[in-house]
């Protein structure tokens, strides 16, 4: 039997906090399965514990308690060097400010090529040839191969960070607030282009965000957070179409949208409410 | 009230010249709300930062801004600073950047009354605890004593807000002063910004890059897209019937099928 890409079982993880916060509880018990081919949204706000999950996941972080399997192949405690790089060939993350992860001083080919030196065989013409490719197929041309990232807008720098992703040929693909820093436009354009690669190429997302609109536009199924625990969890057209608990009514109610007024009423009464469970 | 006719601007970066605006129409009538929407570029900070003066230094700025009636382009000196702390107030995404660190919030508050009203800190201080209450913050006492550090961003955010209100403003600048916030925190902050502006019958120039968040406490929104106003229009009129082509680009890359239509609460 084919197992799930990522299956993750009773995570938990606690920081050691400030001396005024005392250890925070970063992850309470998570269990989290997500199916091939599919986008998984983790919704939640600052502190809920989502970009947590996701580290663990790609091996960033490392857990205090429960398992991680990615690809059927278990994933526990500190990954040595050889197990990071088995690991790093199926699962890529893509983060929210690419230019953060791509060196300022080299043009974005050496950040491609990288990749490819370390998951491939290839020699350096068939490398070059694959960067091409790659570039094709995130949408870029050929020529912004030779660029420094500061020549590049927003949009093209989360492009080429998503190609470096694919140079692995990853199975899974974890998204952390990959297009909270674009420009809405520019936000549509790079959901579409995921969402082509990954019917395309049968990738399989963990897509981490704040944004409810953003896993309507992206994902198939939707798990809310708060506060280290998932709250809420179902196909997205279900949570949030129909959600059941407080805090993803209120998250809902929150939300910008067409005819909104926002009233302090309201939501106090949604957040008094989702504090009590 | 407030009057842009054909504002441009050229900042000057490395001896070279970059457009920034061309040619800028906008009003602001007495406790009117009005938002200029746009991307990065587009230049919407830019058109707030004109009306306090407050653009890049080697800017060139032609055009006229009148506000009741003078023309804030040729103001300087001791008019300008009248303009800024009685007449023009604004309000910022990041609060840490207006908040001084090793002075407590209610010191920031009393402080500012002081310099600006010449208010006697006694009475700033009765004011002050009003002003956060006005805010909708409970713990008025907790919260004077304490300092930035040890306040959440939507914390800080209302005491920037009480601050800028503290002097009964005519005109509220408001420069995406939700776009640090958590989704719940914004939407709490927006709903006490649009209460206060309302009760105190201020007017506001509001600042962002959502359509829908602008429109939630606005009268009226201009699109903006490199430098120039391309579209403006009351909120319901852009959303239901855009004529630029780029203000439907901005609808169609935010969909609005999210079915939820209000909680038990919301329709009570």
């Amino acid at each position: 039997m084919m197992s799930s890409p990522i299956v993750v079982k009773h995570l938990t993880k606690t920081f050691r906090g400030t001396r005024s916060s005392g250890p925070v509880l970063a992850l309470d018990a998570v269990n989290l399965i997500v199916e091939k081919g599919t986008c998984m949204a983790v919704v939640g706000e600052s502190g809920s514990g989502k970009t947590t999950l996701g580290r663990i996941i790609v091996g960033l972080e490392s857990a205090d308690s429960g398992t991680v399997a990615v690809g059927g192949r278990l994933v526990s405690g500190r990954a040595t060097r050889r197990e990071r790089q088995r690991r790093s060939s199926q699962i890529q993350m893509v983060f929210q400010d690419p230019q953060s992860s791509l060196n300022r001083r080299l043009p974005v080919r050496v950040a491609i090529d990288e990749v490819l030196r370390i998951h491939s065989t290839l020699g350096a013409g068939p490398r070059a040839e694959r960067c091409t490719e790659l570039f094709e197929q995130v949408g870029l041309e050929a020529r912004h191969l030779d660029a420094l990232p500061s020549e590049l807008s927003g949009g093209q720098r989360q492009r080429v960070a998503i190609a470096r992703a694919l140079a692995a040929s990853p199975s899974v693909i974890v998204l952390d607030e990959s297009v909270a820093a674009l420009d809405v436009t520019v936000q549509a354009q790079i959901l579409d282009l995921l969402t082509r690669l990954r019917q395309e190429q049968g990738l399989t997302y963990l897509f981490i965000t704040h944004d409810l609109t953003v896993v309507q536009q992206i994902a198939d199924n939707v798990v809310v957070m708060r506060k280290g625990a998932i709250v809420e969890r179902g196909p997205t057209a279900d949570v949030l179409g129909a959600p059941q608990h407080p805090y993803t009514q209120l998250l809902l109610e929150c939300a910008p949208r067409p005819g909104w007024k926002p009233q302090r009423g309201v939501i106090r009464a949604l957040r008094d409410e989702s504090e009590k469970l | 009230m407030l009057r842009i006719e054909n504002l441009s601007l050229t900042i000057r970066a490395q001896r070279e010249e970059i457009p920034v605006l061309h040619s800028v129409n906008l009003t602001v009538g007495r406790g009117e709300s009005v938002g200029i929407v746009g991307e990065s570029g587009s230049g919407k900070s830019m058109t707030l930062r004109s009306i306090l003066r407050i653009e890049p230094d080697g800017s060139t700025v032609t055009g006229r801004i009148t506000f009741d009636g003078t023309n804030v382009l040729e103001l300087s000196g001791e008019p300008l600073r009248r303009l800024r702390s009685h007449e023009i107030a604004m309000i910022a995404q990041n609060p840490h950047a207006v908040l001084n660190p090793v002075l407590a919030v209610g010191r920031y508050l009393v402080e500012g009354m002081h310099d600006a009203q010449g208010m006697p800190t006694r009475a700033a201080k009765l004011r002050a605890g009003e002003l956060l209450e006005q805010v909708g913050i409970d713990d008025v006492d907790r919260v004077l004593r304490s300092y930035p550090h040890q306040l959440s961003g939507g914390m800080l955010q209302r005491v920037v807000i009480a601050g800028a209100i503290a002097g009964n403003p005519k005109l509220l600048l408001a420069d995406e002063p939700t776009t640090a916030l958590d989704v719940t925190t914004q939407a709490e902050v927006m709903a006490i910004l649009d209460d206060c502006r309302r009760e105190l019958g201020m007017a506001m120039l509001f600042v962002t890059h959502d359509l829908d968040l602008a429109a939630a406490v606005c009268d009226r929104i201009s699109v903006m897209k490199d430098g120039v106003v391309v579209e403006d229009g009351v909120p319901d009129q852009l959303r239901d019937n855009p004529r630029h082509p780029y203000t439907r680009e901005l609808m169609a890359s935010r969909p609005a099928s999210i079915a939820w239509h209000g909680s038990k609460g919301a329709t009570a």
